[in-house]
């Protein structure tokens, strides 16, 4: 029909071409008011210039936006303007709000028709205003230079520094004419660096008698600095126990990463080296199994991520896990928002879109999402990788991994078929493929519907009545979802009146194949399939199958063509034979669907601790990838080789062996030398944890849109000094931590305040808020409930996901260990501004919201640490000091002391619940939860 | 009696918190510091908001049309076909093929087929106006006077966790803050003793609490919630409002505790220290608040009959509705009531749509005549509708499919005119093709009807500035009254 009428149009065209004039009159007359009615508003200099393209021009169409031309003069067919107006894509419909009235899309294809006149001849060169970056400028910027050699300054207060630190830090404060802060007390510093180093109140039994250097170092060497500097590398993490996203799967095996950084921390693993492994742990080489078991583990930094795995579009899911990596990666690591690129070259900041594609190729080449899970077919699962282990369990562990992999393929495939094909060819049938009714064929000439018999795919099939031999055809035109080798095989009832030489063409990536199959032969499969052959099909390419009619004598049947990939038909085959009692094979194969259900169900949970862990792998299609344009998966723009943002590598792009994802170099790109901008930021993240605010103040951005540094030679002179120890967290925080410029009271009231009110010099100490895990922790810690061993799992017993209301009251051991479930945290946690997993959060937001305030008046937890403080304080001679001393780190003022024996006295219940409420408001206190 | 208690608490509160709000207009309070500190708007700073709690802003960007929303969510993804899109093709057409490709990505069993299902219920129309309705939704259908059809609604997200995501926050991927956050952030409160956002047994599965947060807004404005998936307890409150302990010692316990916190902060001059203090004020206000909000015991039986309440089958959602329409009047501005996730008939069309509606209906239209008749409707904006809508072909013998291609969601109240229908779908109700109107194009009017240009409500995180609906959104403004 819609080519009946472009052919007349062409007619009637090819003569009123021959005037140019009428060209331009119809145009005029007829195209440019429709333009500017229905286009103008979003594709010209005037409107928007949505998607590059611009409508107000000639040069606009021709040269056309992001998707190229938008049309090709004389060719209707061939335009994409055609194409998005007449609604035939779902994702390119113009104008968006509404189709355009019939007569004005005939207009369009009319004018296309003849040749697209017109006569406006503005150049698109004059609409543009793209701009490039200067990228040479780019690198001389504060965060992107070279390290700047650094000497210490000349301060004239020269007894005062201790540390080179400082004398940076008194420098400042004199050229503004101000003097530091007095040094804090003892009892506040002990207190300070207790919280500082581990997170917990101070023991005083340790912290009395040492001094303040040997306290600072018995803390660094503690197991629970490991836990309190490990929880901050979790939160650049985005670390959790569970998927968040649309399904809130468990993460069985994300605490071997939890675990893996606490350690790292407590072993002061090189920096360096502990990137390098989190980037591409599953690739290094390992001296010994130990390591690899180690660098496999920290590699799950990648796969962390919270997913969308019920997406459809299984690229836009990939793209979207690559986006998920690349934001985490740029901003934990680099302090930049290299995600904003995605779509377009970064608004503010020095990264194409180029750069980001060229990153992109490392992660689309490296496989973290796949197959299904939980038996949806529209549930992607995740890379899960067994650990080095002695060798028979080794092999064990992985054969246990590929038949789980495989039944749940098959539960997938016998739901599928349940639906389909009916219960009748479910045994002997056992993995689909990809199969197509008759019903989706395209067929030519008329074919008759029939059910007769038996024997056959859904509740039709269709013959061709032995009439018009020769014109009558059904067409099946495939998608597969991979590459590789199919068998293609075709269903029919089989009956002697059939015709012997049916001709069937399979065009497939290697070529067209011409077979002529006999229809009278009963199928081998079941009785419903018979194979015609093996070919070889490119995903997203032609993948037809031609029934035709012509030089038959008899009947011809269509029912169903299914394609089934080599690998497939190896599971296939097992199962056949053993469905048949001829193997001694799975028996998870033979089981029908509940018990198979029951049956993934128990594995899964035997599974669940099994030594494994999140380990990506490099995917089988790794290379390069395709730029998107607008961040639109399926807008193909040119091929991008991978490399390093250009901002930060001048050098080749890295040669990458083929099937290689090209992450070891990127790691040891990431850590070399030439990459100041790591060593800026972590020795940034580490002064700001110490110092309650960054030398740069924006920790996670590094960009224009950041702060600039306050002391950029500091800046320098630290991050040298941390690269020259090899990337050691523990020199870095002692040397800060000895500094006097951390030993600084705190003040309420100073010319520094005044002068100074955010402390952006650092010539006082700042105050700061007790973190969600500091507050618990310290709660158990001070009844001596804590428990202070490492815990391993400890999200298994939670079930399949954690979307459940979780309670932990009976867990005491330190608040790292607790699961971190998306979308559900402890509440405890969570109202004190535990880091939301889902995303880096390299600088806690601090809120003061009501439900705080109703937590520390009302939860059972603090009343019941309260009265378990109260009873022990009930056998102390002076139980109200006591308290005072447990709970704050201090003895009361007198006033203090007053008041609280006031209340105790006033009370009107016994003395223990009087002590108790005490101890729950001291609990409760912003002195408490407040660190000087 | 404990309510007596509590009101003698609340004047000595009262009294304590002016002298609070006198002391602290002395203080030296960064802008920062003030937009972290207290549940208020960005618009306005926390003592402003606190001391003018009783008036309401006058909208961020220009007047306003409606004060407050109340979303009724029905998680799942109700038909369109078979509720408010009358389609008199696809009744004709039933059991026959579609005559154009289904849509991409959909369960390839129900496309290949591609048969058209028409609707087994029967469709007449109703009222002045004389919008099409099915016997589906007897009671709403009665109220379609009321109502703005949007009938070319589409979405992003085939999937139920992309699409649940993409209605409450913009976004079918990434972590963003909800709608009921972004207004709670434009805003703030009508009433500082109630939180601006309140969802009612909000959805606990696909993306479940994301779909109520504050993602990167501060944390103040994020949903607070009471009851979960679609159930509300009898005795469902907000988290760690119930002290269980005796008032009058609470009140001891607050005046010593709050002695040492004031202290404390003489000494430190630290202003989140003068925070804590403020929000230990108002949790306490709204501990004494929020419990009689929240009883809906004493609304008299014909209100309560009205909504269904006491009927086993309308029980459970009356009372969701009935205690939206008390938050609504008390001042929040966002008020989510949420089904639970029943709406996803993949088969078994009749059944389940005839059970969720049924449980759904009464309560709906019985909130639409309590508000009208207190005058709430006219500032209160309601809007229906699940996360997407369901194919017109079958999927395996009686069910329907995912369809965020087109679908309807009704809007009432608020600003929008009454009695009409938006935008069309095609013959069959599949693809909307007339006015179609986006979910970011409604995000963007619910903003705008609220007196918030969708333009400028912007939040700047990670270098850039984030907003509701993202770089998309185009105010529908051919549905204002």
């Amino acid at each position: 029909m819609r080519s009946l009428i472009s052919l007349s149009l062409l007619l009637a065209f090819a003569a009123a071409d021959s005037s140019a004039a009428d060209g331009v009159a119809f145009f005029e007359n007829s195209v440019r008011p429709l333009l500017v009615k229905h286009c103008y508003e979003c594709h010209s200099q005037q409107g928007k210039v949505k998607g590059g393209l611009l409508l107000d021009r000639k040069e606009g169409w021709q040269i056309g936006g992001d998707a190229g031309p938008a049309l090709v003069p004389g060719k209707p067919a061939k335009s994409l303007l055609m194409h998005s107006v007449r609604y035939e894509d779902e994702d390119l419909q113009m104008p968006p709000k509404s189709k355009l009235p019939p007569e004005d899309i005939r207009v369009l294809e009319q004018w296309i028709a003849m040749g697209a006149p017109d006569p406006r001849v503005e150049s698109l060169a004059a609409a543009s205003t793209k701009k490039t970056i200067d990228f040479k400028a780019a690198r001389q910027g504060w965060a992107f230079r070279p390290l700047q050699k650094t000497t210490p300054p000349v301060v004239k207060k020269q007894d005062w520094p201790r540390k080179e630190l400082d004398t940076f830090i008194l420098a400042e404060l004199e050229a503004k004419k101000l003097t530091p802060a007095p040094d804090a007390d003892r009892l506040t510093l002990m207190r300070r660096l207790s919280y500082d180093l581990t997170g917990l109140p101070p023991d005083e039994a340790q912290a009395s008698h040492k001094t303040y250097e040997s306290y600072v170092d018995h803390l660094l060497s503690s197991p629970q600095f490991g836990e309190k500097w490990g929880r901050y590398w979790l939160d650049l993490a985005r670390y959790a126990d569970s998927n968040g996203g649309d399904r809130n799967y468990t993460f069985y095996q994300a605490w071997r990463y939890r675990n893996y950084v606490i350690d790292a921390f407590n072993h002061d693993k090189p920096y360096y080296e502990f990137i390098r492994e989190q980037i591409a742990g599953d690739l290094m080489p390992a001296k010994t199994p130990e390591q690899r078991r180690s660098q496999m583990i920290a590699s799950s930094f990648l796969a962390l991520g919270p997913k969308m795995l019920t997406e459809r579009d299984k690229e836009k899911l990939h793209l979207d896990t690559v986006d998920e990596q690349i934001d985490t990666i740029g901003r934990a690591f680099f302090g930049l928002t290299v995600g904003c690129a995605r779509c377009h070259d970064h608004k503010f900041d020095p990264f194409s879109q180029q750069d980001y594609y060229a990153l992109a190729g490392f992660f689309r080449s490296t496989e973290v999402v796949m197959g299904t899970r939980n038996g949806c077919v529209n549930v992607a699962s995740w890379v899960e990788q067994a650990l080095p282990q002695p060798e028979p369990a080794f092999a064990e562990l992985k054969q246990k991994v590929a038949r789980l992999e495989l039944a749940m393929r098959l539960k997938v495939e016998r739901d599928f078929m349940e639906t389909v094909a009916g219960k009748k060819a479910l045994t002997k049938l056992p993995l689909a493929g990809v199969i197509y009714d008759e019903a989706s064929a395209e067929l030519v000439g008329d074919w008759k519907q029939s059910s007769l018999s038996a024997k056959r795919f859904g509740d039709f099939y269709i013959h061709n009545d032995k009439k018009d031999r020769g014109t009558k055809k059904a067409v099946f035109r495939g998608a597969l979802p991979e590459t590789g080798i199919y068998e293609v095989r075709i269903a029919y009832p089989a009956k002697g009146n059939c015709d012997k030489r049916v001709p069937i063409t399979v065009e497939a990536f290697d070529g067209v194949h011409e077979i002529l199959f006999d229809q009278t032969k009963k199928p081998s499969i079941s009785g419903l399939f018979e194979p015609i052959g093996r070919f070889h099909f490119e995903k997203g390419g032609r993948v037809n199958v031609i029934v035709g009619t012509q030089g038959t004598k008899d009947y011809v049947i269509v029912d169903a063509v299914q394609f089934i990939s080599e690998k497939d038909i190896e599971r296939e085959s097992t199962a056949l034979a053993m469905a048949n009692g001829s193997s001694t094979g799975d028996p998870l194969l033979l089981m029908d669907n509940a018990a198979l259900t029951k049956e993934l169900d128990k594995q899964v949970n035997a599974l669940k601790d099994a030594e494994l862990a999140m380990a990506p792998r490099d995917a089988r299609d790794a290379g390069d990838i395709h730029l998107r344009i607008r961040g639109e998966v399926n807008q193909l723009g040119p091929k991008v080789p991978r490399s390093f943002p250009s901002v930060l590598h001048t050098g080749q792009a890295p040669t990458i062996a083929s099937g290689s994802s090209g992450r070891l170099q990127l790691a040891s790109w990431m850590t070399s030398a030439e990459n100041a901008l790591l060593d800026r930021v972590i020795v940034n993240r580490l002064w700001a944890q110490l110092f309650g605010r960054g030398i740069v103040g924006t920790v996670d951005n590094f960009g224009v849109q950041g702060e600039k540094p306050t002391h950029p030679a500091l800046l320098d002179h630290l991050a040298a000094k941390f690269r020259a120890s090899g990337g050691s967290f523990k020199a870095l925080i002692r040397e800060m931590v000895l500094s006097r410029t951390y030993q600084l009271a705190a003040e309420a009231k100073s010319p520094r305040t005044i002068a100074d009110p955010e402390n952006r010099l650092f010539g006082r100490r700042s105050y700061r808020r007790l973190t969600a895990e500091e507050i618990r922790d310290s709660l158990l810690f001070l009844t001596g409930e804590l428990k202070l061993e490492q815990a391993a799992a400890t999200a298994l017993t939670y079930g399949e996901d954690l979307d459940k209301p979780m309670k932990f009251d009976k867990e005491l051991r330190r608040s790292i260990y607790l699961p971190v479930a998306r979308n559900n945290l402890a509440p405890e946690l969570e109202i004190f501004d535990a880091a939301n997993p889902e995303m880096v959060s390299g600088d806690r937001p601090l809120t003061t919201v009501p439900t705080q305030a109703l937590y520390l008046l009302n939860s059972t937890f603090l009343q019941k640490q309260g009265a378990t403080l109260a009873q022990q304080a009930y056998a102390q001679a002076d139980p109200v000091t006591w308290l005072h001393e447990t709970i704050l780190g201090r003895a009361p003022s007198a006033t203090a002391a007053k008041r609280a024996n006031d209340f105790i006295n006033s009370a009107s219940g016994d003395r223990e619940k009087a002590l108790a409420d005490l101890a729950h408001v001291l609990l409760a206190s912003t002195e408490f939860l407040f660190l000087e | 009696m404990r309510k007596a208690r509590l009101a003698v608490v609340y004047v000595q509160i009262r009294l304590s918190f002016a002298f609070l709000l006198c002391m602290n207009s002395a203080l030296p309070i960064s802008r920062r510091d003030a937009l972290k500190t207290a549940a208020c708007g960005f618009g306005s700073l926390a003592f402003s908001s606190l001391a003018t709690a009783a008036s309401l802003p006058a909208g961020l960007h220009h007047t306003p049309r409606a004060k407050r929303v109340i979303f009724l969510f029905m998680h799942g993804g109700p038909s369109q076909v078979d509720t408010f899109d009358y389609k008199p093709m696809l009744q004709k057409m039933d059991g026959k093929k579609l005559p154009f490709a289904p849509a991409k990505n959909l369960d390839p069993s129900s496309t290949s087929q591609a048969k058209l299902l028409g609707s087994p219920w029967k469709f007449q129309q109703h009222g002045e106006a004389g919008l099409w309705g099915s016997d589906l939704f007897p009671e709403v259908s009665k109220r379609l006077d009321d109502l703005c059809v949007i009938r070319s609604m589409q979405s992003k997200g085939q999937s139920h966790g992309q699409a649940v995501c993409m209605i409450h926050t913009g976004a079918d991927n990434f972590v963003r803050p909800s709608i009921g956050s972004w207004i709670s952030y434009g805003l703030g409160t009508e009433n500082a003793d109630l939180p601006a956002f309140v969802s009612i047994s909000p959805p606990a599965t696909h993306g479940g609490p994301r779909n109520y947060g504050s993602a990167f807004l501060p944390a103040a404005h994020q949903g607070t919630t009471v009851g979960r998936a679609g159930k509300l307890g009898k005795d469902a409150t907000f988290r760690f409002l119930e002290s269980g302990g005796d008032v009058n010692q609470q009140l001891r316990k607050m005046d010593l505790l709050q002695a040492m916190n004031r202290e404390h902060f003489e000494r430190t001059r630290h202003a989140p220290v003068e925070g804590m203090i403020q929000s230990m004020e108002l949790a306490f206000r709204m501990q004494s608040e929020a419990p009689g909000v929240m009883d809906i015991e004493n609304e008299p039986d014909h209100i309560k009959a009205l909504y269904g309440i006491g009927d086993a089958v309308t029980d459970n959602y009356g009372r969701q509705c009935l205690l939206a329409r008390r938050f609504a009047e008390s001042g929040v501005r966002f008020i989510q009531v949420s089904t639970p996730n029943v709406w996803d008939q993949h088969s078994n069309l009749v059944a389940g749509h005839t059970k969720n509606a049924a449980a759904v209906d009464r309560p709906i239209a019985g909130l639409l005549a309590d508000l009208k008749q207190r005058g709430l409707l006219e500032d209160t904006l309601v809007v229906w509708g699940g996360e997407f809508g369901r194919t017109p072909i079958v999927q395996g013998a009686n069910g329907r499919d995912h369809n965020p291609q087109g679908f309807s969601m009704w809007l009432a109240g608020g600003g929008v005119k009454a009695g009409i229908a938006y935008g069309e779908t095609d013959d069959f109700g599949y693809y909307a093709v007339k006015d179609k109107v986006h979910m970011h194009d409604l995000h963007a009017t619910i903003l705008h009807l609220l007196g918030i240009d969708h333009l400028r409500l912007t939040y700047r995180y990670a270098g850039r500035d984030f907003r509701l609906t993202d770089v998309y959104g185009e105010v529908v403004k051919g549905i204002f009254a």
